[in-house]
């Protein structure tokens, strides 16, 4: 089972658009994945229509678990996407106070890894959709995944948040004495616009080993699927933002071994 | 709510949760929160100050309930199924504020918030702490520890 | 929109930041500890029970853990150490009565009796305002206290006043608290109750009987505002 996390540091960078198209390509090309929300925000979860207020049976759930020394099935907290072969593990609102519980921290970063180590019969591919903030949560979705997918828009100030998180990446990295690979996608691109392209160029300067060479472009249908609540694979398999996600997918199932890891030299 | 929000700038996030009170959204630190419960029951305190609703048992803790309505001058309402309590900490004392409904966490970088120093009436500029725009939609955030003076701190805490 | 001409502020972070890194390390190498069982530790973890006599919708929802915290810290809001009146013991029944429409609790310790009430006090002239005047116990002259006006006067309506049907006599048997009606007895523990002392014009508020989420009454309390 693989497990990939799509982070950043900064917000409004495409996470839950990139969580969303991959996961139903995935689906769509046969393999079962989970797509897991562990962002207080719950864009990811509210996108299936799921109410974060509302839910009894989150991810939260894991993490009250382990504190109350409770075993929580991580089967129980799935839930259909009504797209077949994608399931989500929606978020709560109560994730947000995880981090303000002092004290008793041990071990806490390897919740999710322990819940999704449980399911690995299951599902060939789980999506960790990560908060913006660097806590207990974003800690839990690095070390639980294989491969990192960073989103970053293509606009200048995007780049500082950048720094930001592969920082954060190369700390974890460092405790955790596993190389994580990751991938810096160029999201939101908009070749009318200076700004895009600019920022495109600087980023592949900055980063050349890890930019993918190919951009993600700024797609309408993106917006339309999300209000349908329907994955972009299903909703427009056709469109450009679709299709550049595809090729991103298959590029990442295909090298997945090759990628150059995050602690060698970064 | 939008997949993903456009942000500016490259400043650490904040969290808030957002609550509402007759249409308007508030929004409160994270870190100040500590629980939203359902309102199930709310048991009056004979003799307790006029703006407290009553008390909740938090797992074996009896909590304060705050008549926030009241606290922000504005009617009371019956408790319906979208009202809840939130569990709030602020420097004196762990106590509940009863909201019509809560929204969503919402996260806003320092330079979206507006001290405003004119918004609201004379009382209630005392809790405003600043303003925001999210989805085209006011926030007005709110300093939980200035929502009662300190001699109500003092009074509430004696119950 | 301009680029910045100085494309090494775009490099990766390599050793700008020094001290703030430290801090970081450790907070991820204890989140990121290996451990096979989560340490043991005892949390007493007491479930909302539904509350007696006031309508329930539903449980209270719990959508938050906190129990490592509650364990150090086991009362959100500390005990007062001083002020437990003198007839507390570690375990005492408590009989629980309405008034107003309110719960609350008296020891039975210091319940002298119970007697049904249909309204027949006689006033006398002169009374306090929270008098309802007097009846008769076996001869014995009891006067009767208006409840709802002594400990709550700020939730009293002109109309709707609801008819006290029982009274608890208490003190030397001369005095009476007139209530709605009498719920059920329990037994509860010292620790069950959130002490209270020294609020203001309440010497009768003893404190909160927490499972119950009513007022436990201090008896002494509130003879001694009667005879202020």
């Amino acid at each position: 089972m693989k497990i990939w996390t799509v982070a950043n540091q900064k917000g409004g960078v495409g996470k839950t658009t990139t969580t969303v198209s991959l996961g139903g390509l995935l689906a769509q090309w046969g393999l079962r994945t989970l797509l897991v929300d562990i962002d207080p925000h719950a864009s990811l979860t509210s996108y299936f229509r799921y109410d974060p207020d509302g839910l009894e049976e989150s991810v939260y759930s894991l993490f009250k678990g382990v504190a109350q020394k409770q075993t929580v099935d991580p089967l129980g907290l799935i839930h259909p996407t009504g797209t077949e072969g994608l399931d989500l593990m929606p978020a709560e609102m109560a994730l947000a106070t995880l981090d303000r519980q002092a004290g008793k921290l041990d071990g806490m970063g390897l919740v999710i890894k322990q819940a999704m180590s449980q399911l690995s019969d299951r599902y060939d591919h789980v999506l960790l959709d990560c908060p913006p903030i660097l806590g207990v949560l974003m800690i839990n979705a690095l070390a639980a995944c294989d491969h990192l997918i960073i989103p970053v828009q293509t606009e200048f100030l995007a780049l500082k948040g950048l720094e930001r998180m592969l920082h954060t990446l190369d700390m974890v990295t460092k405790s955790r004495q596993i190389p994580l690979p990751y991938h810096i996608v160029p999201t939101m691109f908009d070749r009318r616009t200076r700004a895009s392209i600019d920022s495109i160029r600087v980023m592949r300067e900055s980063y050349p080993e890890h930019v993918w060479h190919s951009l993600i472009p700024v797609d309408t249908l993106f917006r339309e699927a999300s209000k349908a609540g329907i994955p972009p694979a299903l909703f427009a398999p056709q469109s450009h933002g679709t299709l550049a996600y595809g090729k991103l997918l298959e590029e990442l199932l295909n090298d997945h071994e090759t990628l150059p890891k995050a602690g060698a030299g970064a | 709510m939008s997949v993903d929000d456009d942000e500016s700038g490259g400043s650490p996030l904040i969290q808030f949760v957002t609550f509402i009170l007759m249409d308007e959204v508030y929004g409160i630190n994270v870190m100040q929160v500590q629980e939203v419960l359902r309102v199930t029951e709310i048991a009056p305190v004979p003799g307790a100050p006029s703006y407290v609703l009553g008390i909740v048992n938090l797992r074996g803790n009896v909590v304060t309930v705050i008549d926030t309505r009241k606290r922000f001058g504005l009617p009371s309402v019956e408790v319906n199924d979208a009202s809840r309590v939130i569990v709030i900490e602020s420097e004196k004392q762990v106590v509940g504020i009863l909201v019509d409904a809560v929204a969503e966490v919402v996260e806003l970088s320092e330079d979206q918030i507006d001290v405003a120093p004119n918004v609201g009436t004379e009382e209630s500029s005392r809790y405003i702490q600043g303003v925001a725009t999210q989805d085209k939609r006011l926030l007005i955030l709110v300093d939980l520890n200035k929502l009662l003076t300190d001699e109500e701190w003092q009074e509430i805490s004696m119950y | 929109m301009s680029m910045p001409s100085d494309k090494s502020r775009l490099k990766p972070v390599a050793n700008k930041i020094e001290e703030p890194d430290n801090a970081l390390k450790s907070y991820l190498d204890t989140l990121l500890l290996e451990i096979d069982t989560i340490p043991d530790k005892s949390v007493k973890v007491k479930e909302p029970p539904p509350v007696a006599d006031i309508i329930v919708e539903e449980q209270t929802e719990v959508t938050q853990l906190s129990e490592p915290e509650l364990a150090e810290s086991v009362q959100i809001q500390p005990q007062q150490a001083s002020g437990l009146p003198d007839w507390v013991e570690n375990e005492f029944q408590v009989l629980l009565f309405k008034v107003n429409g309110i719960t609350m609790g008296i020891p039975l310790n210091a319940l002298k009796g119970i007697l049904n009430y249909s309204g027949e006090a006689s006033q006398l002239p002169g009374q306090p305002v929270w008098s309802l005047g007097v009846v008769l116990n076996r001869e014995e002259k009891v006067v009767v206290i208006d409840s709802a006006r002594l400990l709550m006067p700020e939730r009293l309506t002109v109309d709707d006043r609801v008819k006290p049907q029982q009274l608890l006599i208490i003190g030397e048997g001369d005095r009476a608290l007139a209530v709605d009606s009498i719920c059920n007895t329990l037994s509860i523990e010292k620790d069950e109750v959130r002490w209270r002392s020294g609020v203001p014009n309440k010497p009768w508020y003893a404190g909160i009987i927490i499972q119950e989420l009513s007022v436990l009454l201090d008896v002494d309390g509130v003879l001694g505002l009667l005879a202020a």
